[in-house]
């Protein structure tokens, strides 16, 4: 085996682990958005577990265990345990597998079994078909992925980094390698300002989402200081409001709410932009209606639903395997 | 101290270590087993005997042997893998590294042999 055909042996490999775990239809019923490795793990009798490591990824070890580091954000542990996941599926011959940052550098490895791994792991996290739910969904053309705002967004919903995120894209031809060079130029930080505004976060670890109404109904997982920032259509003009008082029911943090009008003549339609973060239940549900505020349920023209899941890395036995996940808080 | 109480001692502290190396709270072992959370409190301490059906659903909680909680010796030897491998790689590993890597090993170990 070369090292070409190691990487089609780990594509192939993802694609039948897909097949084999209904990976697919679970994301095209809005059930997930993106894929869920750990559950795959899971489902296949390892056994999972998240624990501090310092200069180790994560492993795999003879006998069906992966340990992946807690020291590392949700989008790492989820690469990690997608390559660990790739030497089980992939059924090497090996006692162990130890794995520290060179997994994340996607440069080719001199090991065939490591490449064949990795190549699994970015296939089965970020396949062609998972970016084209999300596109379809969003409304979201080619041209549209080379904005860096809309590949940031893309990275969350999909559950990896933006720059693996990048690299996947171009791995799957949908952009260009120049359009990928271009993206890559644009810091995290950067689009994360534009999305903040005025406000200024402690930090910029925290991860910001751009939920419209093209999001209905989808699940949203991401880490607990998250910000959401809410841009939705108001027809304020002919007397319609959106209803964002679940925000508050589920203890988020309004930090800012207002409108940006379009337009000043009678009926016309304006965006309301609100930011929040710091919910005091990590899971839950949201629903926001539009209607007039006089005529409640019979005015309704407009519902945005979303699940939200801010737990964020994995520490200790999975989430998957812990009772009742509404309780923690 | 009764060799008892002293034998209660030893398996409350492996309860309460098992629960943190997974890094569960006491609330959510009181579902997965079914026991009281103040119960399991008094588990943990050493104050309150644990019956056999109860220690059963621990393991399987814990995804452990019944031999690994109550620390039978036969079932340490076994559980204890062979470190050989770990001092292979021992380059690119810290201590603690190491530490965690030989823990997993024999809660895998252990796991498996549940399994069987």
């Amino acid at each position: 085996m070369n090292k070409r055909e190691a990487i089609l042996n780990g594509v192939k490999g993802a694609t039948a682990s897909h097949n084999r775990l209904g990976v697919r239809n679970i994301i095209e019923n809005g059930q997930r958005s993106n894929v869920d490795v750990f559950g795959s793990i899971l489902n296949s009798e390892a056994l999972l577990l998240f624990r501090p490591l310092k200069n180790l990824l994560g492993a795999c070890l003879e006998g069906g265990g992966i340990i992946v580091s807690t020291n590392r954000p949700l989008s790492v542990q989820r690469f990690t345990g997608s390559h660990e996941f790739g030497h089980l599926e992939m059924r090497h011959d090996i006692e162990y597998s130890f794995d520290g940052e060179e997994i994340l550098s996607f440069q080719p490895s001199d090991s065939l079994v490591e490449l064949e791994a990795n190549a699994f792991a970015g296939e089965f996290l970020l396949p062609k078909w998972l970016f084209a739910i999300h596109a379809k969904r969003q409304g979201w053309s080619a041209r549209r992925l080379e904005d860096p705002m809309v590949v940031y967004q893309l990275s969350l919903r999909v559950g990896g980094s933006y720059e693996a995120t990048i690299r996947a894209l171009v791995r799957h031809a949908i952009i260009s390698e120049r359009s990928g060079s271009a993206l890559h130029k644009v810091t995290p930080k950067e689009i994360k300002q534009k999305l903040l505004g005025n406000h200024e976060p402690e930090n910029y670890y925290r991860d910001v989402w751009l939920i419209t109404s093209k999001d209905e109904g989808q699940m949203f997982e991401g880490q607990r200081d998250d910000i959401f920032f809410f841009r939705v259509n108001e027809k304020s003009g002919a007397g319609y409001l959106w209803d964002f008082e679940d925000l508050k029911k589920n203890g988020f943090n309004v930090i800012s709410d207002h409108n940006v009008d379009s337009g000043d003549a009678v009926g016309s339609s304006a965006s309301r932009e609100i930011h929040a973060d710091k919910p005091q239940r990590l899971r839950g549900k949201l629903d926001f209606v539009q209607s007039r505020p006089w005529q409640q349920e019979d005015s309704q023209i407009e519902h945005l639903g979303i699940h939200y899941d801010l737990y964020g890395k994995e520490v200790g036995l999975p989430r998957l395997q812990r009772p009742m996940i509404s309780s923690y808080d | 101290m009764s060799k008892q109480d002293d034998d209660r001692k030893k398996l409350a502290q492996r309860l309460k270590e098992m629960r943190e190396y997974l890094a569960l709270s006491q609330d959510e072992v009181s579902q997965l087993v079914n026991i009281p959370r103040p119960a399991i409190s008094l588990i943990e301490s050493g104050d309150r005997k644990v019956e056999v059906s109860e220690l059963m659903r621990f393991a399987d909680a814990y995804h452990c042997t019944l031999d690994q909680l109550t620390g039978s010796e036969s079932g340490e030897k076994k559980a204890r893998p062979e470190a050989a491998f770990l001092a292979k790689a021992v380059a690119k590993l810290t201590e603690t590294d190491r530490e965690e890597l030989l823990r997993f090993a024999e809660f895998l170990s252990n796991r498996n042999r549940g399994k069987k």
